[in-house]
């Protein structure tokens, strides 16, 4: 399948690739997906005083997945948390022109962000 | 070194610069562009002289004689041809085919299409090695079974048949053997006669000849018949009409004549390349070959790599064309039906990468391509929520 440069720029991308050292101090994760969809997803955020202070992801599953992941964690940096929870799945859609019969991709992300979110409330 | 670095030679190959040297002379005013058909001059003439020196050129390669073969639009129209038109010509005989579950959907889906309209086919299994049971065959071969269809190398996984052996239990029993040599002829040794084999397809693209020509060859002693399926001209002994291209005909002739002469040592090199590509490969932890190690051809490499998502892989691998599967199913997401059968499990079958050389495939693209390989890899895995170093 031939993607658009956005997909392929962030699928590209590796500056948050990776998982924080389990030291480190305010950090939140989140998972989505599970081996049997064939796709699974770990987001990180640090937070200090309500702001992501940085981000980043594993990812097993196609390439809009990751791309997915990249952008999500390049776009949460230096966020807020009141901004982080504003983001839409059709942002996430629109902005890498993710084609309609890859949306549940776009979806793995979101939900990851979502239980994140969840946990940080609790 | 052109980047991306072709390793796809099975989907098809560049046509020899000689080749297209050959071709060019048929196409203008000043060149051999008459109709072969045209009985009543010199242009005519020539083109029919071009084309019966290119039918010996093939001949020559597979050791039959030139009234044999018989000019088609590539492999996939010839195994049509072959399949159809013996299924057909013999059907007072009988209604039943044997094939294996690993062909070519250009044979699979043929079968299909005569099943739909009262054949009955049987589709053979094969080992986790990638080889046709003959016991299996065996019992599959009834009083009514009028063609077997086998291809001889496989088109994913490189593995050879032993046509030699099938053909003598085919013809045992009394039924004619159809070989798909699109993937074997100019890459392998074959000889018609020694082998047995009463249709042989044939495909020029595969061979650094143009896409959009191929022949079948026929027995003559004793003579495989069949009815055609394109009418309208009587062409080539009336078994398939329409004006023949000269061009593409010289090319295939061409690049025929090349294999006879080059084909023994682009082997050896090509070998040593694939197995340079495979140590290198080899370096990573778990990745796997599909298919048998030795009855292989030279040109192939298939390798599933655990713990990586398959279309992930084939972006990630940006620097090197290859491809996941055969080239014409790479549009679906269906895992290969070839890994399938050898038992590989869906989600490794999707990791799975075919590479393929070729006679222009340098030690330097070799090279090039195991480091990329290997830290496209190393980045999915180390990516990975599920891979454990």
């Amino acid at each position: 399948m031939q993607y658009n440069k956005s997909i392929l720029h962030y699928f590209h991308e590796s500056a948050h690739v990776g998982e924080f050292s389990v030291n480190e101090e305010n950090i939140v994760t989140g998972h989505a997906g599970t081996v049997t969809i064939g796709e699974q997803v770990q987001l990180q955020l640090k937070i200090k005083d309500n702001v992501i202070i940085a981000a980043k992801f594993k990812a097993y599953g196609s390439v809009v997945t990751v791309a997915v992941m990249a952008y999500l964690t390049a776009w949460l940096e230096n966020k807020t948390l009141d901004e982080a929870k504003q983001l839409s799945v059709s942002q996430v859609m629109e902005v890498l022109l993710i084609p309609e019969t890859k949306r549940h991709c776009a979806l793995l992300g979101y939900e990851a962000l979502a239980t994140l979110l969840d946990a940080v409330k609790s | 070194m052109q980047i991306p670095i072709y390793l796809d030679y099975m989907a098809t190959t560049p046509v020899d610069p000689r080749v297209k040297d050959a071709m060019l002379a048929c196409l203008t005013l000043d060149g051999n562009f008459g109709n072969a058909a045209s009985k009543t001059h010199s242009y005519g003439w020539r083109a029919e002289e071009a084309i019966s020196n290119a039918r010996q050129q093939l001949a020559d390669l597979i050791h039959a004689n030139a009234r044999s073969i018989l000019w088609v639009s590539g492999a996939t129209e010839a195994n049509n041809l072959a399949i159809k038109g013996a299924a057909h010509f013999y059907s007072r005989k009988g209604r039943h085919i044997i094939t294996c579950k690993t062909e070519h959907k250009a044979v699979l889906d043929v079968c299909k299409f005569l099943e739909s309209n009262g054949y009955e086919v049987s589709y053979l299994d094969v080992d986790k090695k990638g080889f046709i049971n003959i016991d299996q065959l065996s019992r599959n071969l009834r009083s009514d079974t009028v063609l077997v269809s086998l291809m001889q190398v496989n088109n994913e996984i490189g593995v050879i048949q032993d046509i030699k052996k099938i053909a003598h239990l085919v013809h045992e029993k009394g039924a004619l053997l159809h070989v798909d040599g699109a993937q074997s002829v100019g890459k392998i040794e074959v000889d018609v006669n020694e082998l047995e084999i009463d249709y042989l397809s044939i495909s020029a693209h595969k061979m650094y000849g143009p896409k959009g020509i191929g022949a079948l060859y026929i027995r003559q002693q004793p003579r495989a018949r069949l009815e055609p399926l394109i009418h309208g001209g009587g062409h080539e002994q009336g078994l398939r009409a329409g004006t023949l291209p000269t061009h593409q005909i010289v090319g295939f002739g061409e690049a025929a004549r090349i294999a006879k002469r080059e084909m023994q040592e682009d082997i050896k090199r090509i070998q040593q390349l694939r197995d340079k590509l495979w140590e290198g490969i080899k370096q990573l932890p778990q990745v796997k070959l599909n298919g048998d190690s030795i009855k292989r051809i030279a040109h192939n490499l298939n390798v599933s790599f655990a713990g990586v998502e398959g279309e992930s892989l084939l972006m990630g691998l940006r620097d090197i064309a290859v491809s996941s599967g055969s080239a014409c199913t790479s549009a679906s997401i269906e895992p290969s039906h070839v890994l399938r059968a050898l038992g590989v499990e869906d989600e490794l079958a999707h990791s799975s990468i075919r590479f393929s050389l070729g006679k222009f495939t340098t030690d330097a693209e070799i090279d090039y391509a195991i480091q990329h390989i290997v830290s496209v890899v190393h980045r999915l895995r180390a990516m990975s929520p599920l891979w454990k170093i």
